[in-house]
């Protein structure tokens, strides 16, 4: 298969190459992006995805604002 | 000539691309015929990211870059639409397809970055605005079948009419796509034939319905449109039960099915048409005769139906499939059929309920739906009969009607939701409500379309969502005494229904057919 991204009649200009294969994440920001889709695709009984990374809830501090 | 970047968007991003998108690739095909310069970005295949999409962009100096797709494309095509402007901000964009073509107005309004939308059959319109755009031409206003920009005001043209032989278009423009992806996600769970495909392609026989499924959308491409203006004066689409029935000849589509199998050796055909015995049914019931035998003339047929043997990984030729209608199939052209190769078809049996089935414009019967599985199953073919609760209707009664018929018929069906999308007349007849449920938000429920396996609008008179959800899974699984609990529990209860009707300016309950051109259409190279 070709790496062009691209399919046409002509050359273009520049080329758009498949740096990566899709299926595969690089960087840690791919990796836990792929690992949310798969998780949630896959919800259901014992399989729970939690999607905070940082939790800034404190139930005392809105309870002293109310 | 015009320098022209298609992208197809992706779609229902939780499945693996599994169907080159038809109608692009066939436009594809006519701009290049025409002389123009067209690349081609499959966005759906390579699901790469952002920034893949703004090298695209900026990979030429495009003239034009075009966009189109169902509805269900729109979160896609919005992002795109966006980024296109950003890195390519001399390209002159447009767009069209089914999510255009339902709501024009709204959506050159939601999306700014679009410069002309085509509305319904592009087949004349596309190949006319590029050469218009060749010849510096930018006074869109006698363009039949587009939708323009007057300042920043969207203005919509007569309609254009449907080309009246099918037969004048080229083949898809295949090789612009990365077959190997395609072909690669070629199985399907539908029949052993299909399970056991390693090279499977879609291909289109025929365009349009008959039938009025209220559910159902066609969105110009079968004579169901018009445009009229509204109370303000305003140009606006307004879809019909009028047809415009037309399907290639038998001859075209086994030549074109022929060139697959020799030069991409394809296993397996997937007609993506609406409705195969509708055609069949049009033609007299020749049609389906005569395809089976022009398939079986062609050496199409897969061995395994000519030898009478259990089909396994030796078998040769092309299986195919396609979908049916429990009331205008034969037993005769099932057998037919199941000779050709024909491994499974789609029977959107929808419900076993007698009221809803008359209310649905389907033309079936609880008796047809019953016994098409017998008589589908008989011819050796396999049957998928589709079901769908939440209809305006949907009741208690009428899941247990589901249910005892599943049950009997030995059917398991996690059921569609019943979905108002965009162009169907319950769409328009629920728009009101649909907005309502939305926060007074179109557009989100737009953009919260998927494929009707989870609840979007409710169009449902006495469930919300919150009930059709626990009856879908109590069809599924089959379970009386979880109904009449259900049942029980709500007897009495005064509920608040989320969904209720009302007539739009943009459907029109009869038959007001669109025209046809007069041709001879000038879609080959000139």
């Amino acid at each position: 298969m070709s790496d062009n991204l691209l399919k046409g009649n002509f050359k273009t200009k520049r080329e758009v190459k498949d740096a990566a294969p899709a299926s595969v994440a690089t960087g840690a920001e791919a990796i836990a992006e792929q690992l949310k889709k798969r998780a949630l695709a896959s919800l259901g009984g014992s399989m729970i995805y939690v999607d905070r990374t940082v939790l800034d809830w404190d139930p005392d501090q809105e309870a002293k604002k109310a | 000539m015009a320098k022209v970047l298609f992208i197809n968007p992706v779609i229902r991003e939780e499945d693996n691309p599994k169907h080159i998108p038809y109608g692009m690739a066939l436009l594809a095909s006519i701009a290049m015929s025409r002389g123009h310069q067209v690349q081609m970005y499959d966005a759906n295949a390579w699901r790469k990211g952002d920034d893949v999409l703004a090298e695209v962009c900026r990979a030429d100096d495009w003239d034009v870059i075009a966009i189109g797709g169902l509805t269900t494309a729109y979160n896609f095509i919005k992002k795109t639409v966006k980024i296109a402007r950003r890195e390519s901000p001399k390209s002159f964009i447009m767009a069209g397809g089914g999510f255009l073509t339902a709501m024009p107005l709204e959506i050159m309004e939601w999306l700014p970055e679009i410069d002309l939308g085509i509305v319904g059959e592009a087949f004349e319109t596309f190949p006319e605005v590029l050469d218009m755009l060749d010849a510096g031409e930018r006074d869109f206003s006698k363009t039949l079948g587009v939708v323009y920009r007057m300042g920043e005001a969207p203005k919509l043209t007569p309609v254009r009419p449907n080309i009246p032989d099918l037969d004048v278009l080229p083949w898809p423009a295949w090789d612009l796509f990365p077959l190997d992806i395609y072909f690669k996600n070629s199985q399907l769970l539908f029949s052993e034939e299909a399970f056991t495909s390693k090279r499977r392609i879609d291909v289109n026989g025929s365009l349009g319905c008959g039938l009025i499924c209220r559910y159902c959308w066609h969105l110009g491409t079968t004579g169901d449109m018009v445009v009229e203006a509204d109370e303000h004066g305003n140009n606006d689409v307004r879809f019909t039960y009028g047809r415009n029935i037309r399907y290639h000849s038998a001859a075209y589509i086994t030549k074109m099915v022929k060139h697959l199998f020799e030069n991409y050796q394809i296993d397996f055909a997937s007609f993506i048409d609406e409705n195969l015995m509708t055609m069949d049914a049009a033609s007299g019931r020749t049609w389906i005769k005569e395809l089976c035998e022009a398939w079986i003339a062609a050496g199409l047929q897969p061995t395994c139906r000519r030898d009478g043997v259990p089909h396994d990984e030796t078998c040769k030729g092309v299986h195919w499939s396609g979908t049916s209608h429990a009331t205008l199939h034969t037993p005769q052209g099932l057998a037919l059929m199941f000779k050709a190769g024909c491994s499974h078809l789609v029977y959107g049996l929808e419900t076993f309920d007698p009221g809803l089935l008359r209310d649905l414009g389907k033309g079936s019967t609880v008796p047809n739906n019953v016994s098409s599985v017998k008589i589908c199953l008989d011819s050796g073919i396999k049957p998928l009969p589709n079901i769908i609760i939440g209809f305006p209707d949907e009741s208690f009664e009428t899941i247990r009607n589901d249910i005892k018929a599943l049950v009997r018929l030995g059917i398991h069906a996690k059921p569609h939701f019943a979905t108002p999308y965009p162009g169907s007349e319950w769409y328009y007849t629920y728009k009101h409500s649909i907005i309502e449920q939305y926060g007074g938000n179109l557009e989100s429920f737009i953009l919260d379309l998927g494929d009707a396996t989870k609840p979007t609008a409710v169009i449902s008179h006495q469930f919300s969502a919150v009930e059709l959800i626990g009856l879908q899974d109590i069809v599924l699984k089959r379970d009386l005494r979880l109904l009449d609990q259900a049942e029980r529990h709500f007897a009495g209860a005064k509920l608040n229904p989320v969904a209720q009707p009302r007539s739009s300016f943009n459907f029109v309950p009869k038959k007001i057919k669109a025209p046809v051109a007069a041709g001879p259409e000038k879609l080959l190279p000139r």
